[in-house]
């Protein structure tokens, strides 16, 4: 167990180090003087600015710079802001990030939920027609997108209803549509995955064994049924946390809330790239840490892998 | 005598002449949800191709003395917000779509199969490099590496191309290569390097081939993804450039307009969701059809 966390925690910083170094590569490919970009519509001479290039360490080759990078980040300092100037990085993130979990926490407790919920009902009633109803509706959430179903929802419930505001996130009645919006995709994904999964373990012995003992059906599929059918599952909530997370661009901005999804997208078009390149850090530590999460719950939920080497 | 035998001959009910792949498209064809998506999905190719000829008015074309009329005879899903006819719009965006997803698929299914190939066959260090490579691209968000590369890019099809397929192709090479992993050590296998049989022809005719199943299925699934990432830079303003007309950029235009003119943001949406949904069905339905053993894997 030990030796198999070490080597998530070297893959961690490993995969880090790469999306970083790439992302950090691509932004100083990008066209566009950084100092021009910080320097705006003000008239800045020529000496001026390359004194602020070897102060920056802009005159740097990229790899040297990613150094002078990543040692900053480390001690907490991901740069300024290029737009606004004088703004650190983390001044913005931190609050986005805040604003992200908040609402995003919610869309994913409440996937989970239905998710089990939807998928143990189908699978129990396996080739019913609450089985096919519900399957067709988790394909049907699939294959909506984001922009597209948050279109229909604002008209239906915001603008013709009048029940929800349109957008914003004010009051916890602002975080329903974006929440429901991001989780229906994850939600239908993950019922999929549970009613597989449930079938699969329906019909192992030990099922048979815990009904003859004579539990009740209730304990049968909850105790022994869900929980080692969720073990499966355990790996791609993980998985899906950080894609949800990732995720949040288009809902971020259609429904106007501050999080890390619109400040990226925002920064991309400001080109941005300290900004840019802090959200890109910011989320893929959140993906890694979702999974590596996943990883450590596992012992939880399954003592073979606790004791097992 | 002779007769007898002939007799027997004739009444031997034969079976029609039968191979994995038809029995395959057999079943796909018996499950109603796929066979009606491959209806709708031919339906929309084919528009889409000939879009010159299906569309009534020039995608284009700005009418300012009929802007945003709701559907009528002459304009069937009304006109935009420069009066230009919403249906010849959503035609011409589906050859875009349609055109993105596939080819994007194309190049990045031909790429991450090559590397999930190699990686899984030969193992060791060219297994390590290419698979950590792999890791990075997953651990990057994926979408906001799309936006930033379109962003650095040119706003044109092949960025957007070129950027799709850079963030897609990790998913067939991950998926390969477990299926090489899960072949290479097969009798088969082991029995065809012991004829003296070269690495090319086994990869090719004995690994690929047993492995080929789920990249069909993905590959389908993957247009969908592939076609709905466009469609959100589209939608975010990014990527292919107005007045070309893409699914996504007339949502997010749309949009403005949702309180007086909803049919504006409503038909393209409720188009890009039933490409979406047959697509869906389609890798289904390919997914039973094909390996009616395999599991539902997300």
């Amino acid at each position: 167990m030990q030796r198999y966390l070490l080597q998530r925690i070297f893959f961690i910083v490993f995969s880090l180090f790469g999306a970083t170094l790439l992302a950090f590569t691509a932004s100083r490919l990008a066209p566009g003087d950084p100092l021009r970009l910080m320097a705006g519509d003000q008239n800045i001479p020529q000496d001026v600015l390359d004194e602020w290039r070897a102060r920056y360490g802009l005159d740097q080759p990229i790899l040297v710079q990613y150094g002078y990078y990543v040692g900053n980040a480390l001690q907490g300092d991901l740069g300024k802001s290029y737009h606004y100037v004088g703004t650190d990085v983390t001044e913005l993130l931190g609050p986005a990030i805040v604003v992200t979990l908040t609402w995003e926490s919610i869309a994913i407790v409440f996937a989970i939920i239905i998710a089990v919920l939807l998928g143990v009902v189908s699978a129990l009633g396996y080739n019913t027609w609450v089985d096919t109803g519900a399957m067709t509706l988790a394909l049907v959430g699939i294959s909506l997108p984001d922009f597209a179903l948050a279109t229909f929802m604002v008209l239906l419930f915001a603008l013709r209803l009048d029940w929800l505001p349109v957008a914003g996130y004010e009051t916890p009645a602002h975080y329903v549509l974006p929440a429901i919006t991001l989780a229906t995709r994850p939600c239908a994904l993950l019922s999929r995955l549970v009613r597989a999964s449930m079938l699969e373990v329906l019909h192992q012995d030990y099922m048979t064994t815990a009904r003859a003992k004579g539990l009740s059906n209730r304990a049968v599929i909850i105790r022994h049924g869900l929980r080692n059918a969720l073990f499966p599952v355990l790996t791609v909530i993980g998985i899906l946390i950080g894609r949800i997370l990732s995720g949040s661009f288009i809902v971020e901005t259609i429904f106007n809330i501050p999080g890390i999804g619109r400040l990226g997208v925002t920064a991309v078009l400001q080109r941005d790239y300290p900004v840019i390149l802090g959200a890109t850090l910011a989320l893929a530590v959140a993906f890694l840490l979702s999974t590596f999460v996943i990883d450590l719950l596992y012992g939880v939920i399954d003592p073979r892998i606790r004791t097992a080497g | 005598m002779t007769d007898t035998t002939h007799s027997t001959v004739k009444s031997l009910d034969l079976p029609r002449p039968s191979s994995p792949w038809i029995d395959a498209m057999r079943r796909m064809m018996r499950n109603r949800a796929a066979f009606v998506s491959t209806i709708f999905l031919s339906g929309l190719v084919l528009v889409a191709i000939f879009a010159d000829f299906t569309a009534p008015y020039d995608p284009t074309l700005a009418d300012f003395a009929s802007i945003r009329q709701p559907p009528s005879v002459e304009h069937l899903l009304g006109t935009d917000e420069i009066g230009r006819d919403m249906l010849s719009r959503i035609i011409y965006g589906a050859r875009i779509s349609l055109f993105v997803g596939v080819f994007v698929q194309v190049v990045a299914t031909s790429f991450g199969v090559t590397l999930g190939l190699i990686a899984g066959y030969y193992g060791g260090i060219v297994d390590v490099i290419i698979m950590r490579a792999v890791d990075i691209m997953y651990a990057l968000p994926n979408f906001l590496f799309a936006v930033f590369m379109v962003s650095l890019l040119k706003p044109d099809v092949g960025s957007v191309l070129l950027t799709l397929s850079l963030s897609t192709w990790p998913f067939s090479a991950r998926l390969m290569r477990g299926q090489v992993m899960a072949t290479k050590n097969a009798d088969y296998i082991v029995a065809a390097k012991a004829l003296g049989t070269g690495d090319v022809r086994i990869i090719l005719l004995h690994i690929l081939p047993n492995a080929i199943t789920p990249i069909i299925i993905q590959f389908t699934l993957g247009i969908a993804t592939v076609i709905m990432a466009e469609a959100g830079l589209s939608f975010l303003g990014i990527g292919i450039r107005p007045p070309n007309p893409t699914w996504g950029a007339m949502i997010n235009k749309g949009r403005e307009f949702i309180r007086t003119s909803p049919h504006l943001a409503i038909y393209p949406s409720i188009v890009l969701g039933l490409t979406m949904i047959a697509l869906n069905f389609l890798g289904d339905g390919l997914r039973d059809a094909l390996d009616p053993r395999m599991k539902e894997v997300g």
